[in-house]
């Protein structure tokens, strides 16, 4: 199940108001979503030691909150399937 | 899709590198049930995978992972082919992210342990000793940085090679899930 929202994202030092952005969340049960969790914290990770050496892989690790074991909420990044594409 | 074209030359670039990186991540992880259902692209040209469901050197039943390395003839064919300068700078750009990642070997392999007790179901804390020495054994850790580059090129060629057998495999797929649904 697809949620989406609209939020401002307040940054420190700024005094106009934010846009308002739509964020959107997925709402998946039936997995395992600390696995998802783990890889993309393992990504996040090589992203990170990449970086350090001055390379940008442009990767997307999405957040991910597990709930339980068998369910969790995960960010959606706009996107297509590479079939779709 | 951007018709100016210093802008698609900079979603292409992207879209290398995030292949690249990719690659490289989905080796190392071992990251199984791939197929094209689950490989994303943003419309600023980044690529990416999602649903973990099989990790770590494991693939639902009665599915076989072909090849080493997580490509498709239709990733190959989006850097315009196997034998285009798109894919050869995809092939430099993965040599070079695994060859840095191996300097990180104990790192990675150290954060992964701590997921242990998780009981995660790929990680199991029965049998993580197996599972973090395949994973150890895949960062080439007996070879030197040359002779790793050259292995994992071949690691690469023997990846790209198996894909044609995925040909036949990626319409079963489809026709299997059709006929789920």
């Amino acid at each position: 199940m697809k949620f989406s929202f609209h939020a401002r994202k307040f940054e420190a030092g700024r005094t106009e108001l934010p846009k308002l952005e739509t964020y959107s969340i997925v709402f998946k049960n039936g997995d395992d979503t600390r696995q998802d969790s783990l890889i993309n914290n393992m990504v996040a990770i090589m992203d990170y030691l990449l970086k350090q050496v001055r390379y940008d892989f442009k990767f997307t690790p999405f957040k991910v909150l597990a709930a339980s074991p068998d369910d969790g909420i995960l960010e959606f990044v706009p996107s297509k399937t590479v079939t779709a594409a | 899709m951007d018709s100016d074209p210093t802008r698609q030359k900079e979603i292409l670039q992207t879209y290398l590198w995030s292949c690249a990186g990719y690659a490289v991540a989905t080796y190392l992880l071992a990251i199984g049930d791939r197929h094209l259902e689950n490989l994303m692209i943003t419309k600023n040209g980044n690529f990416f995978h999602l649903d973990f469901g099989f990790i770590l050197g494991k693939n639902p039943p009665g599915k076989k992972q072909y090849s080493p390395i997580r490509l498709n003839v239709e990733i190959i064919s989006g850097m315009g082919g196997a034998k285009s300068k798109g894919y050869d700078d995809f092939k430099n750009k993965t040599i070079d992210a695994f060859l840095q990642l191996r300097n990180h070997r104990h790192y990675i392999l150290n954060i992964l342990t701590l997921m242990v007790d998780a009981g995660l179901k790929d990680l199991p804390s029965d049998d993580y000793g197996r599972i973090l020495r395949e994973m150890d054994k895949r960062f080439l850790p007996h070879l030197s940085n040359e002779e790793a580059r050259d292995h994992f090129e071949q690691i690469i060629h023997e990846s790209v090679h198996a894909i044609f057998a995925n040909l036949i495999y990626e319409p079963l797929h489809n026709l299997a899930v059709w006929w789920k649904y």
